[in-house]
């Protein structure tokens, strides 16, 4: 077969979804073969490996640094060998920086991060490219390309981004906003699993606002900075495209998941989460250099995303985060009237509040925790102390029990949350936003509050 | 004969019956390495190690094995990346008439493992081709090549 170019290369082959292949050979002749879980095009004439566990390789290359790859396209199976030459060992800079953002996303999935550590990226020069020759008696002819199943020509893509900024910039209300918005995302872009993460910079952790297309919605889950693919998206701010979630490094992230980012049992909302996910994509939404979320999807394909999704779904967060950030703005700014008083309650409804990490069970079943978890207690509180169902937000901003920032608290988003939240679990107990910067908390039963000090006396 | 234990022999039989994904490392006489997927692989009732190298993919590495007659067989299995190297001496070209069934078997249980795995229905179909030359190594040594810290020792016996 003719030689070809490494920028001929399609970029599906350097996703990590079906592993490469490098063979070696010893200085005395022995061959070596091993499983490469990634390969890193650096530019086109370098590829990097991860020098993580390739020990006999390694070795081999030390003598003879001559050795070849297999890649397989992921979705025709079409293959190519590229004859490389050991270059050097990179133990810092971007190729290096690039794997250790990979690798911690990955471990951090199925362990606890940092525990395996990448000792260097190995570079290596390409020597030459070429096609394998696969005969025509092959039991089937390569498959066409899975179509994705979503426009991905401009002129769709552009109606899809006009659709979501007209539906963000005629959002009236905050709740119908991000909707609309990652409804858009499904029916225009294609991307039906989605799920948006807003950080608390108070706690340091990225709260679930809302998703699209999960078994379940995930609605307040929390996720520390730097823990699985959204909180490692979120430390670095670098988009994280895994190709292959089933590969065995990935296996059971739901369970690992939980347990790195929960030391309180029963005290987590599961995340947002495909049951068959083989693929994920998570962008970093950073508004006037600061971080503000983390904007995810996921799909059952495998290598179901590219640069141009990278490229689409950081736009299309960045236009919700916008139209989020200036809800909250708006919302601090505005005055409103009075309050009805409480309607009257039929039966009880037990809220307890744990002071030492703010959260809040309602008959014996966890809500919710961290900031949200402290609203929802001092709203109630007010209610139950004060005889009255509607709070406006200017008060709740400015009460010293909630200790907000007096500048971008997020109260809004934070309202949306807990009003989902409370829907959800049915709990009795309800948010309504009646106006701009008023909230209404109903419910038909009398509320019972037990608060836990944390000293746990 | 083989430095490998009957019990390291027998288990390798049985791993090779999952269907893993086969890939061949050659190299030529001065060192320049090869690499092929690989059809099926066997081990023959005297302990050799029995493998199906597809063509025209695998004519480098066919003349490889003539040329130095050492192979390595890195095997894997799609479901779980359970993986283990096996390194051979003493290539021989051999005939063998009922290789056509054997690579049936082992696409059929490549298929299943790659299914299980996530990967497209049919992409197995297309990774290699159906006429094969057939290769028989004797296993010197037997290498874990799970995905940590461990990889590239050998597997006892």
């Amino acid at each position: 077969m003719s030689p070809v170019s490494l920028s001929e290369l399609p970029p599906e082959c350097f996703e990590g979804a079906l592993a490469a292949v490098l063979a070696t050979s010893s200085t005395d002749g022995i061959p070596n073969a091993a499983w490469v879980s990634h390969v890193l095009r650096v530019d086109d004439r370098h590829v990097a490996l991860w020098c993580q566990f390739l020990n006999k390789s390694r070795a081999n290359l030390e003598g003879n640094p001559i050795g070849v790859l297999l890649m397989t396209h992921p979705r025709t199976a079409q293959q190519w060998r590229l004859f490389v030459r050991f270059a050097r060992s990179e133990t810092h800079g971007d190729t290096f920086e690039a794997m250790v953002r990979r690798l911690g996303a990955v471990t951090s999935l199925t362990q606890q991060p940092g525990a395996v550590s990448l000792r260097s990226a190995d570079v290596f020069e390409v020597l030459e490219v070429s096609a394998v020759e696969i005969g025509p008696d092959k039991a089937a002819e390569p498959p066409a390309p899975v179509e994705r199943g979503r426009p991905r020509t401009t002129p769709e893509v552009v109606a899809a981004l006009s659709r979501l900024s007209e539906s963000v910039a005629g959002s009236e209300q905050l709740e119908g906003l991000v909707e609309s918005g990652l409804s858009i995302l499904a029916s225009h872009f294609g991307y039906d699993s989605v799920s948006l993460y807003l950080l608390e910079p108070l706690e340091g952790v990225l709260y679930a606002l809302a998703s699209r297309g999960f078994p379940h919605s995930g609605i307040g889950a929390r996720i520390p900075l730097g823990v699985g693919i959204v909180g490692t998206c979120a430390l670095h701010r670098l988009p994280i495209r895994i190709a292959n979630m089933r590969h065995e490094i990935y296996y059971d992230r739901a369970v690992q998941e939980q347990l790195a980012r929960s030391k309180g049992g029963e005290r987590e909302i599961p995340l947002p989460a495909l049951d068959q996910a083989a693929s994920v994509l998570a962008v970093p939404l950073l508004l006037r250099g600061n971080l503000f979320g983390v904007l995810a999807t996921e799909g059952c394909d495998l290598a179901a995303f590219d640069d141009c999704d990278v490229h689409l779904l950081t736009i299309a967060g960045l236009l919700l985060a916008q139209g989020v950030a200036l809800h909250d703005d708006e919302e601090g700014k505005r005055e409103v009237s009075a309050a009805p008083p409480l309607e009257r309650p039929r039966g009880s409804l037990r809220l307890r509040y744990y002071e030492a990490d703010d959260s809040v069970f309602i008959d014996d079943e966890y809500l919710i925790k961290g900031i949200p978890g402290r609203i929802l207690w001092l709203i109630v509180t007010l209610r139950e102390n004060e005889r009255r169902s509607t709070f406006q937000n200017r008060e709740l901003r400015l009460h010293p029990a909630l200790k907000l920032p007096s500048y971008k608290d997020n109260l809004e988003t934070r309202l949306l949350m807990l009003q989902r939240r409370l829907e959800e679990k049915g709990s009795g107990l309800r948010l309504r936003r009646e106006e701009r910067g008023r909230l209404r908390v109903e419910s038909d039963r009398n509320i019972e509050i037990e608060v836990i000090p944390a000293n746990g006396s | 004969m083989t430095r490998l234990s009957p019990a390291a022999i027998r288990g390798l039989a049985d791993f090779l019956a999952l269907g893993p994904s086969l890939v061949l490392g050659t190299c030529d006489e001065t060192g320049k390495p090869e690499v092929v997927r690989c059809g099926a692989a066997r081990v023959t009732p005297d302990g050799r190690l029995r493998i199906l190298v597809p063509m025209p993919e695998g004519r480098r590495s066919v003349a490889n094995l003539t040329a130095t007659g050492r192979g390595a067989l890195a095997a894997a299995l799609a479901s779980n990346y359970r993986t283990v190297q096996v390194k051979g001496r003493d290539a021989a070209l051999v005939r063998w008439p009922e290789h056509h069934s054997a690579a049936q078997e082992h696409l059929a249980a490549f298929g299943a493992q790659h299914i299980r795995a996530g990967v497209p229905g049919e992409l197995h179909l297309a990774m290699w081709s159906r006429r094969f030359t057939v290769v028989d190594l004797t296993p010197e040594e037997l290498f874990d090549q799970p995905p940590g810290p461990t990889a590239g020792h050998g597997v006892p016996g």
